[in-house]
C-alpha cells in the first residue's frame, strides 16, 4: 500500500485511500473504507483489475477521473460510480 | 538524532457557507514534513510544510480540505463520521487443548506443574460444532484457530481433528500454533506443512538465557531440543517461514542486540515477535519483569538495532513494530489481539476444556467466563450480555490517557495483562502504556525522517511516497 506524503505537486490528484480494502470478483467490485465503515459496491472492473487498482494507487487527475471510471468499470453510469467512490471515502 | 516537535492542533471552523470544521489533531513535525494524527479514530495524514501552515493558519486550500475530509480530520454537513468501535464478531478462536507440558518456563502464568489433562474428543467436537454453527450464522467461511496449552503439540491428533472437522463443514481454518518445538519431528513437520499449519517456535534468544528461562520438566536445558525441532520444521518444508516468539525479560535486556544479531545472522530469521514478560502472582521469578524505564530502553534499542541490521543487509522485522507502523499509517488490524486496544470478546475468544467461553486466554480465571457452549445460547448473545455486565469490557483509562496521541491504538492495553497482574480488571496495562508512549513517537520520527525504512520494516506492506 502506497501512503502519500502530500505536496503541492500531488495534493490535487485522486488516490485510492490507504484505509480501503477491496474484493474483486467477476460480477462486482466491493470497496470498504475502514475509517467510515462504508461499503461501496461498484460494477466489475474491465480487463486487468490489478492494473486498474494500481493506477488508482498511483493517482489520477480529477479531470480524467470520469473517463478513467468509464474506461475501466462496467456499467452505464460512470458518474454515479465516481460519486459513490468519492462520497464513501474510497477515493481521496 | 532527528529533531521533532509535537503540538496539539485545536479544532476550528472555516468561516464560509459550507460550514467546514477542522476536528483537531496532534501534529508531529520535522519542519519539512508533518504527520497529523487523530487520537480518537487513529487516522493520519502526511503533508508538507506549506500545507501544514495553511492548516494552522485556518486557510486550507480546497484540495487540502478534500483530503482532510476523506481522512476524517474535517467535517462538512453530510460527511461520514469516523468509526472507532469494533463490532462483536469473533474470527479468532483459542482452544485450550491440553494442560500437559514438558517444559517448566520460569514466567509461565498457568498452574500446570501437576496437570496433564487433555481435552476430551467429545467436548472438542462440541466446541468445533459450536464454532461452525456460529460461522454459518455469521456467514464466515475462513477463521483463525489457535490450539493452546500447555504444549499444544502434545495434542497433535486433536489439532488435526479440528482442521478436518471444520473442513468437513465447509470452513477453512487457519491454524496457528506457538510451540516449544521439542516435539517437532521430521514427520510431524512435514504433515504440519502439508496441512498449511502455521507454527511459531518459542525461543528466548541466546542459548544461556533460553536454558535459564525455559527448562524441561525434568530440570534439564531445552535449547538443543528446541533447535532440533526448528531444524526439523525447516527441513519439513517451512524453510525460514516459521514464526519466532520470544518472551523478553530482565535477563534478556543486556543481551538484546546480541539476541537480534543471533536471529538475523545465525538463524537467518526474517521476522520474529518479542513479547515483554507479563507480571503475574504465580510467576516463580518475580525478578524477570522489566521496570518502566527498562521497557523504554528496550523499545528504543529494539528499533535502533532493527534499522541497523536492515541497513547491513539483514531483512529482519519485529511484528509489534510492524503492527504499530501499520496502525499509524492506515490503522490496519494486523494484530487481532491489541491493534486497537483489547479485542478480547470482540474479535477473539477462548474455550476451556469444559466448553466454557472466555474473552481471551484467561481460562484459568473461571469468573471471567462469558458462558458455555452447553448453555444453549448463541455466541453473539453471550458476548453482548457480557459486554454490558462484566468488568473485563469496561473502559480502561488513567490520567495519562487524556490527550495521549496513541489512545486509539492502545485504549488501556491488554485486559488480560491487567487481570494477571492485579487479579482484577482495573486501571491500564502499564507495560503497554510505556511501550506505546515510547515506540510510537520513535516510529513517527522514522516516518518523517527516514520514510524509506517504513517499506523495509513492514516487508513492503506500506510504502511512503
Amino acid at each position: 500500500m502506497k501512503v502519500y506524503s502530500f505536496t503541492k505537486e500531488n495534493i490535487g490528484l485522486f488516490y485510492l485511500s490507504p484505509y480501503v480494502e477491496f474484493i474483486i470478483s467477476k460480477d462486482k467490485t466491493v470497496f470498504r473504507n475502514d475509517l467510515f465503515n462504508k461499503i461501496t459496491i461498484a460494477p466489475p472492473i474491465k480487463g486487468n483489475a490489478e492494473l486498474v487498482i494500481e493506477e488508482l494507487k498511483k493517482g489520477i487527475e480529477p479531470d480524467l477521473a470520469l473517463q478513467f471510471i468509464k474506461q475501466n468499470f462496467d456499467g452505464n453510469n460512470p458518474q454515479t460510480i465516481l460519486d459513490g467512490l468519492l462520497q464513501n471515502g474510497i477515493i481521496e | 538524532m532527528h529533531n521533532q516537535t509535537t503540538e496539539i492542533l485545536k479544532p476550528y471552523s472555516i468561516n464560509n457557507d459550507n460550514k467546514i470544521e477542522f476536528v483537531g489533531g496532534h501534529g508531529f513535525s520535522n519542519h519539512k514534513r508533518h504527520l497529523i494524527l487523530n487520537r480518537e479514530f487513529g487516522s493520519s495524514i502526511l503533508i508538507d510544510h506549506e500545507h501544514y501552515q495553511q492548516l494552522k493558519n485556518k486557510i486550507p486550500t480546497d484540495d487540502l480540505q478534500f483530503k482532510l475530509i476523506q481522512r476524517g480530520f474535517m467535517k462538512v454537513p453530510g460527511s461520514h463520521e469516523c468509526q472507532s468501535e469494533e463490532s462483536i464478531l469473533p474470527k479468532f478462536f483459542i482452544i485450550d487443548l491440553t494442560q500437559a507440558c514438558n517444559f517448566r518456563c520460569t514466567y509461565c502464568f498457568r498452574h500446570l506443574e501437576k496437570e496433564s489433562k487433555t481435552i476430551s474428543t467429545k467436548v472438542l467436537d462440541s466446541i468445533i460444532d459450536y464454532i461452525a454453527d456460529y460461522c454459518g450464522k455469521t456467514n464466515q467461511r475462513e477463521i483463525h484457530i489457535q490450539p493452546w496449552g500447555g504444549e499444544p503439540l502434545i495434542a497433535w491428533d486433536k489439532i488435526c481433528r479440528i482442521q478436518d472437522r471444520l473442513k468437513g463443514k465447509g470452513i477453512t481454518s487457519i491454524i496457528t500454533i506457538e510451540s516449544n518445538a521439542s516435539l517437532i519431528t521430521k514427520k510431524l513437520a512435514k504433515e504440519a506443512y502439508q496441512r498449511d499449519i502455521r507454527i511459531g517456535v518459542s525461543i528466548d534468544g541466546l542459548e544461556e538465557i533460553h536454558n535459564l528461562q525455559r527448562r524441561l520438566a525434568n530440570g534439564k536445558p531445552s535449547y538443543d531440543k528446541m533447535i532440533q525441532g526448528m531444524m526439523n520444521l525447516r527441513e519439513g518444508g517451512y524453510g525460514i517461514r516459521h514464526g519466532i516468539i520470544s518472551v523478553f525479560t530482565k535477563n534478556s535486556l543486556p543481551h538484546l542486540e546480541e539476541m537480534l544479531e543471533f536471529f538475523a545472522v545465525e538463524l537467518k530469521v526474517d521476522r520474529f515477535k518479542l513479547n515483554i514478560v507479563k507480571d503475574s502472582p504465580v510467576m516463580k521469578d518475580k525478578g524477570l519483569c522489566l521496570s518502566n524505564s527498562e521497557i523504554k530502553d528496550f523499545q528504543l534499542r529494539l528499533l535502533k538495532k532493527l534499522i541497523e541490521l536492515n541497513k547491513r543487509g539483514y531483512p529482519i522485522i519485529e511484528l509489534n513494530v510492524l503492527d504499530k507502523l501499520q496502525n499509524i499509517l492506515n490503522r490496519n488490524k494486523s494484530n487481532i489481539c491489541i491493534s486497537r486496544g483489547c479485542m478480547g470478546g470482540k474479535k477473539m475468544i477462548a474455550f476451556d476444556m469444559d466448553g466454557r467461553i472466555f474473552p481471551c486466554d484467561i481460562t484459568d480465571y473461571k469468573e471471567e467466563a462469558v458462558g458455555s457452549i452447553f448453555d444453549g445460547k448463541e455466541l453473539i448473545t453471550l458476548l453482548e450480555k457480557a459486554h454490558k455486565e462484566k468488568d473485563f469490557f469496561s473502559e480502561k483509562t488513567s490520567e495519562l490517557c487524556t490527550d495521549c496521541p496513541w489512545w486509539f491504538f492502545c485504549k488501556g492495553g491488554c485486559t488480560t495483562a491487567i487481570k494477571y497482574k492485579k487479579g482484577v480488571v482495573k486501571g491500564v496495562d502499564a507495560a503497554e502504556c510505556v511501550s506505546n508512549r515510547t515506540l510510537y513517537p520513535e516510529l513517527v520520527k522514522l516516518i518523517l525522517n527516514e520514510p524509506e525504512m517504513v517499506k523495509v520494516l513492514t516487508k513492503n506492506k506500506l510504502e511512503i511516497v
